[in-house]
Parts: C-alpha cells; structure tokens; sequence
C-alpha cells in the first residue's frame, strides 16, 4: 500500500479530455458539413424562386403534369408490392419459424438472398427474361405461337413485380425474429382455456405479430417509395416515372426555370412521408406489445407439415427460383454470349465480354473509384459511428444526441434526395474555404458518408447499449483512465460490431446508383453508374458482364463479413 | 483510528436529493454494511466513494487525504484513488481468460512479470480459483465469476474494498459461503470492508458496522447488535428483524424502567428518554409468548409452520401481531390463546 500516490488531480484537465474533445469536435464539424448544412439548403431553397422568398416551386409540383402523374404512379406501384412482399414474407417467416420444414437451415439463406442485390440490377436481370426478346417471353411467343411478346416488363405492372420479388426481405428479416419468439406458453395458455387451433390463431398469434407485420410493411413503404434504380431501369423506355425518377429528371431539365428548387419541393414530399413513416414506426417498435414476446427465445410449438411437406417445398423453390435463380442466371448467360436474343447454344458462348470491360477505360475507373470510395465510408462512418454512438450512451457529450437523430435523415430520405441537397450546396464553391466540390470525386465521398453515417451509428449504439458500462469502471477503479479503458475494455468487446459497420456501408455502397447517378463526372464514374449507362445505351452484354461482376464482388464480401463479424452481418 | 471519511456528503440531482448530508467515519479493517430499501442512496454513496459520481456538496478523505472535496474543487479520478472494487453484475471482461482479468491492475501499475504472476496466483488461491486461471467468463458460474471479481478487486492490495450488492445475484446456499468467506479474506488480508445490501441479514451476520439509510439519509449507524436491540426508530426496528410495532402510552417513569399501557394492560421497560405521551412499542415475535391465564387475548388467524418454530398472525383488537413460538405450541386457527410480552422497546416514532 506504499506505493501510493495520494496527490488529488483538478477535475478536467487529463489529457484525455482534450483529445475526446478535439475528436468530438471534428466529428460535429464533419456532420455539420456533410448533413446539416445540406440539408438546411435544401429545405430553405425550396422556398426560394427567381432568388427570393415565395411558394412558387410548390405551387408548380402541383400543377405539373408529369410530377402530378410521378405521385399516382408511386403510390400505383408501391402499394401493390409493398401488400405482396408483406404477404410473401409473412408465409416465408411462418413456414420457417414454425413449422418442421426439413433443411431449414439451407431455405433460410436462400430466401433472403435476394436482399443482396441491388434492386437495379434485378431490375436489369429481369428485363432478360420478361424484355421483348428476353428468354421467357421468347419461350411464351413459341408456345403460343406469336410474334408480339406477351409480356412487357418495362411497364407499371413490371416494376410491381420486380419491386414485390426484391422487397419481401424486409419485412421478412424484422417478422421472423418476433415469429420465432413467440413463446410457446402464450399459445398453450390460449390452448388450455378451450380456444381452437384456429382462434388461437386469430385471437393470439396475430395480434401479437401485427406490430412487426405494420412496422415491417410500413419500413417496407418508405424503402419502396425511395428506391430508384429499379423504376429508373424499367420505366425509362416508355418514360414511366414514379416520385424519385421523376425528382431525378427534373434536376436534369435544366430548361426549366428554377428546375433544382422544383426538386427541391418534390424533395420535401418524400421527406414529410419519411419522417411520418419514421414516427409511425418507432412507435410500433416502442409498443408495449412487443414485451410479450421479448423475453427468452421461444420454444414454441411447430406445426407438422405432413403430406403438404412437398407442396410448401415446391412453393419456396418458386420463390427461390423467381427472386434468384433465374434472373441471376439470365444475366449470367446473357454476359456469356456473343449475341443477345440469340437461343443460348455453345456456338454463341464467349467470354469477350469480360475482357472488353477491361478495355474500356471508364470502367476501370468506375471499379476503382467505387472500391476507394467504398472502402473510406466504411471506414469512416464505424471510426465516426464508434464515437457518436459511445459520446451519445457513455459520454452525454454535448449536442450527441441530436447528431444521432440528425444523422437518421440522409438514411431515411430517397438518394436521389441527398444527392440534389449535395448539388444545390456545393454547385458554388464552399463559403469561407472556396473549395469547388461539385464535379470532384469529394461531392461523391461526402454525398456516401452523409448517406450511410446512421448504419454506423445504428450498428454500434446498439453494441455500446449492450455492454454492461459496470465492465468500464471496473477498469477505471483498476487504475485505468478512460482512454485506456476505452482501449482495453470497450475497442475489444466493440471490434466485430466496427467489422459489422464497415461492411454494411462497404456492400451496399459499392453498387450504390442513386446518388451516382447525379453526382458523377467524368473521370469519377462508380460501378452503378457504368451499369446504369452500359444499360441505358442498350449495351446489354457488356451491362451483364459488368452486373456478373458486381455480383460476385458483393457475394464474396458478404462472406468475408460474416466471418469477421462472427456471423453478425451477412448472409 | 479512521481511514474514510466522509463529511456532510450530499448528492442532488437538479432538485432531487439522493444522498443527504452523510457523515461517517470508517475504523481500519472494519467491515461496514449499507442497508436499505432500494432507493435510499447507498448505491449513489458507495459509487461516490469510488469516483464514478461526484457529490454535490461535501469531503471525503482516506487517511486524511482528499478523494474528493467540494470546498476546494478537489475531485481524484477513480483510476487515482486505489481502491477495490466489486460490482453487482460482477463485470469480469468477457474478452480475457481469467488470469488477464485479474493480472489486469497490475499491469497497469507496471508490475514486473514474475510478481505479476505471483500476487496473480496468490490472489487466484485467496478465492480458490487457482485451476481456473485459463478459463474465460462464460466457462465459469455466477459463484466462480464473483470470485475473480473478488480477486482483481484485491489483487493490487487496495487500501479500501467496496462491494455493490456483491451476493445478490447468487443462490441462497452460495450466498452464505461467499458471506463467510469475504470474512475471513478481510481478517486474512486487513482491508477495510465497504459492502452495499439491501438483505438485513447479510448485513447483520457479516458486519462489524451496519449503517442504515433510507430516502438519502442515515437513520442509524451501531454494531449488528446495538441496531438490533435498539433501534433508533420504528423503520429500523421494521427493516432490522421485522418487529411488531405497537401502539402504546407511557405510564411512570423511574430512574432505569418506563411503564407503559399496552392493549389496555401496564408493561414494564427499560427506560427511554421521552417527551411524548404516546409512542410505540417494538416487540420481536419471538419476545411474544403464549401463556394460558393472561389478560392479554389474541385470535390466530394465520399459522405459519417454519418446521423448529411456528409463526402465528394474532388478531389483537384492531391490530394484527405476529408471535414465533418453538414448534411445541401446536394451536389451531381461530383459537383464542392468551399471551404475553415479555421485552419491548420504546420508540419515539
């Protein structure tokens, strides 16, 4: 006990203290550069026309045709796929969370494949199967033995089916969990009081599950009402537009007086729905109900398939085969041949496509530009998430918590959204510094991090919340300061979840479209855009070599993320 | 002499106080319990003496030097202040084997290899978890993890041990071992013993001083024994060894016994200083005690069989009154039986 050093510190003066501090502040600057301000521009320039104050741009979104038919055609295509996908997923989550279905294991990966790829280029998949000479209209004129094709993907009733097929994994993955957990006692209590198996059902299990059907449908509704490569691949041909396609060219027509604060009010809309959607949401998640099922994972009776054990197989292989299987193989032989529309044949096979990838400069680029730019978010928002989430729950530091909701928006809000707010801010040079952004490779990385900051903040408040802060000071009585407390205690416990964040930005950026869309240059083209062009100028096989390897880039990290994450992110 | 402690200790939270004007001073090598109802502050208490909250308002001093001193903005971070530690969810790190957990203070002071391992080991043995020292957290039980808890709390030898509820996430056989066996490591070892309960008996058995709180303030500091045979009030007397807690009106008084009237009967005790007329008495169940011919009536109502002893609930006019007899007195419900009191303890209130 002698070796004792008794004499007392003043409070806040450790070295600490002003490292956290300057950390702390960078990181409010860097959220204050990429979100805030963007988005004040956004919301200000809305009311602005001919450089001053009035209602101009709304009144316009109103009486514009083509933007008054983008907001009927939204709600014609999402409400329908969002019902179905609600629909498929609640009978997928059941066939796997309750009933004795043989290989689960193996169903429940294939199943929720297809929230690997990006909806665009499912988008594109099925336009080889169900586009005028796609294989299975091709198939379809054979048999009935026309020459007009039967079905036409790129249409309202296509986009539906395309956005149902790639939609269902949401409500799907928040539905099984609270399927699974259903304890198997709520039920036999129900049982034992003389209610059927049936009014079980509809007295019981049903009402505990609405919330996560709503909150799954409703998460599933704003998905659906932002997404854009899917509607901007099949709508293009005919010019069918729903809310953000339309926003996209609308920030085009540069013709049109006051184009981007026209935008800018479209904007608002799907901004309004996202936060009542956001609202309406958290207060399902927050409902009481959900204590029912919280508790210990359930051991809750399964239901015997029995003789319907092969009609339930046959019914997941369609989905598997229509959500998986056969688009991915269309583009899989579309990039392997030498012609499109051709009846596949050996004599038709080639592997040109790929090397004439490599050929063309502007991909190369693209894969470059989209692997640096991948690979810093992802980096960058776990470092920053690291430090939000743990100044939020640990520090109390000042205005955390308002980052942490602010930086909810850009997530919340459709890309495109954040991609005009990222133009009308940085099209003039930055005030004060005269950085000229727009046009450089740094709009893009700031138009990424802005976009996929809350996955890093989401991902590690939800580790920190889990860490016993008891485990903290044990290391602070130990002798430790915070900072090697923070070192030795929180970073190790923390390392898959900075893992799992760097990978849930890294995959879904890397085949981003629908901020690229509007802020690439030449020179910084990414992966999307090079697809999205390739396709757009109708070079099909070169559009499914790309997609092919987009895939299988996708497909590898995932499984490189799920082993370092220890089984926390991917598939 | 004292080694802790604390001056007019108050915490607030905005207008909430916690903590109220504590004051304490703690022997060398005594083991001093907290008692209270969940609430009363003793967690708030016990985490200010560690570092983790700063108090409002007020001194603390080991050995006469300032952890924290409000008058002179002095606060040492708990890294600073060599004290031991264990917490109620036990926080072993789940990252390392359970030598590196208990090595772990040590490190951090430097501490040459060898002796490192040594003080390690003779820490591991002091808990008996010397076969342990490979295992990780979710390789032990509740039991194992409180006792590397125990140990890199005491591998660095700390001055001061605090324990935050330390037993009551164990079984109730497992409770009694630890119990005994923290007691022993502090006659072993010499550490004053901080511990921070709100089981009445595990302060009562294992204490050299108990302290009990309620709603932020101390209501009592004494010996197991002094609380238990006087308490300072009917909270005390209730919380401690659960009395009844009668009515009564004060008669005579003489140099060492007061008389008092009890249930419309006089009753002799020993003397209290009063101002009042009316007070309660506290009486032990086990200080009620059936006798055939008394005045003193009471109807069973309820009959609690304990195996050696019985608890019965009596009906006495409007009260209810519990008595603990050995299990001889077999009494059917509803039998009127007479008794009688044979202690009792004034009380103010």
């Amino acid at each position: 006990m002698s070796r004792i050093n008794h004499s007392p510190k003043r409070l806040a003066t450790t070295s600490f203290f002003n490292v956290t501090n300057i950390v702390w502040w960078i990181i409010v600057i860097l959220v204050g550069f990429t979100v805030i301000y963007p988005s004040l521009v956004l919301v200000v320039k809305s009311f602005v026309a001919n450089e001053e104050f009035s209602f101009a741009n709304y009144y316009a979104i109103f009486t514009n045709p083509a933007i008054l038919k983008s907001m009927i055609n939204s709600l014609i295509v999402v409400i329908p796929s969002t019902i179905i996908s609600t629909i498929i997923a609640v009978v997928l989550a059941w066939i796997v969370a309750r009933t004795n279905l043989p290989g689960k294991g193996i169903w429940q990966t294939l199943l929720v494949i297809p929230y690997l790829i990006p909806p665009f280029i499912g988008a594109i998949a099925w336009t080889y199967l169900l586009g005028p000479v796609g294989f299975f209209n091709k198939w379809l004129m054979n048999l009935f033995n026309t020459t007009e094709p039967l079905i036409d993907i790129y249409s309202i009733g296509g986009m539906i089916f395309v956005m149902s097929i790639y939609g269902f994994a949401i409500p799907y993955i928040i539905i099984l969990p609270t399927m699974k957990k259903i304890n198997a006692s709520i039920e036999e209590s129900a049982r034992i009081s003389g209610a059927s198996t049936f009014r079980t059902l509809k007295d019981i299990t049903i009402p505990i599950l609405a919330p996560a059907i709503l909150g799954g449908m409703l998460l599933l509704f704003m998905y659906q009402m932002a997404e854009f490569g899917a509607p901007a691949v099949l709508g293009a041909p005919d010019q069918i537009n729903l809310m953000t396609t339309q926003i996209y060219y609308t920030i085009l027509s540069s013709d049109m007086p006051n184009h981007l604060q026209v935008a800018a009010a479209q904007s608002m809309l799907l901004v309004l729905l996202g936060i009542i959607g956001l609202n309406i949401y958290s207060r399902f998640t927050k409902s009481s109900k959900y204590v029912v099922v919280s508790g210990k994972s359930g051991s809750a009776e399964v239901t015997k398939l029995g003789k319907y054990k092969w009609i339930v197989q046959v019914f997941l292989s369609l989905v598997v085969l229509v959500t998986f299987v056969a688009p991915m193989l269309a583009v899989l032989v579309t990039s392997i041949s030498k012609v499109y529309g051709l009846p596949v044949s050996l004599s038709n096979l080639t592997l040109n496509n790929f090397l004439k990838l490599f050929e063309l400069s502007y991909i190369q680029r693209s894969l470059f530009n989209s692997f640096v730019l991948s690979v810093t978010a992802g980096a960058v928002v776990a470092f920053c998430g690291l430090i939000i989430a743990y100044m939020t729950i640990r520090g109390k530091a000042l205005g955390s918590s308002l980052i942490n909701s602010l930086v909810a928006i850009p997530y919340a809000v459709p890309g495109t959204i954040v991609a005009l707010a990222m133009i009308m801010t940085f099209s003039k040079p930055v005030p004060i510094v005269g950085w000229q952004l727009y046009g450089t490779f740094m709009i893009l990385l700031i138009a990424y991090l802005a976009r996929f900051m809350n996955l890093g903040v989401t991902t590690l408040s939800g580790a920190i919340g889990q860490i016993d802060p008891a485990l903290e000071e044990a290391s602070r009585i130990s002798g430790a300061s915070k900072a090697r407390s923070f070192r030795d205690v929180m970073l190790p416990l923390l390392r898959p979840s900075l893992y799992s964040a760097f990978f849930l930005v890294l995959i879904p950026a890397l085949g981003e479209i629908s901020l690229s869309a509007l802020l690439w240059s030449v020179g910084n083209e990414t992966i999307g855009v090079s697809v999205f062009s390739t396709q757009m100028e109708g070079k099909v096989l070169l559009t499914a070599a790309l997609a092919i390897l987009l895939l299988t880039f996708t497909i590898l990290l995932n499984i490189i993320a799920r082993v370092v994450s220890r089984g926390k992110v991917g598939i | 002499m004292s080694t802790l402690i604390l001056k007019n200790i108050t915490k607030k939270y905005n207008k909430d106080v916690v903590v109220n004007n504590f004051n304490a001073e703690i022997n060398k090598n005594e083991l001093v319990t907290i008692v209270g109802p969940s609430g009363c502050g003793k967690t708030t208490t016990l985490r200010m003496i560690a570092g983790f909250i700063e108090p409002t308002e007020g001194t603390i001093s080991v050995d006469g030097n300032d952890l924290v001193n409000k008058d002179k903005n002095v606060f040492m971070e708990p890294e600073k202040r060599e004290i031991g530690m264990v917490f109620q969810s036990y926080a072993v790190w789940p990252h390392m084997n359970v030598f590196k957990n208990v090595s772990y203070p040590l490190k951090l002071r430097k501490v040459n290899k060898e002796e490192l391992t040594r003080r390690t080991r003779e820490a591991l043995r002091l808990v008996h978890l010397e076969k342990y020292e490979n295992s990780f957290v979710h390789e032990l039980s509740g039991g194992q993890q409180q006792r590397v808890a125990l140990a890199r709390a005491l591998v660095m030898e700390p001055r001061l041990l605090l324990l935050d509820e330390p037993l009551s996430n164990l079984d109730a056989a497992l409770r009694e071992t630890m119990r005994s066996e923290i007691k022993e490591i502090q006659r072993k070892l010499e550490v004053t013993i901080i511990n921070v309960t709100h089981d009445q008996t595990e302060a009562m058995t294992m204490s050299d001083k108990v302290i009990i709180m309620n709603k932020g303030s101390i209501i009592q500091i004494g010996t197991p024994e002094e609380i238990y045979n006087n308490p300072a009030n009917s909270f005390v007397a209730k919380f401690i060894g659960s009395a009844n807690l009668i009515n009564c009106k004060l008669v005579t008084e003489s140099e060492s016994t007061m008389m008092v009237e009890v249930f419309g009967e006089h009753l002799e005790i020993e003397r209290k200083e009063t101002l009042n007329e009316n007070g309660i008495l506290s009486v032990r169940p086990h200080h009620i005690t059936p006798m055939e011919n008394s005045t003193l009536k009471g109807k069973i109502i309820r009959k609690l069989y304990q195996g050696d002893r019985i608890e019965y609930h009596l009906q006495v006019e409007e009260e209810v009154i519990r008595m603990i007899t050995d299990a001889s007195y077999n009494y059917p419900v509803d039998d009127v039986i007479g008794f009688q009191i044979t202690k009792g303890i004034w009380l103010n209130d």
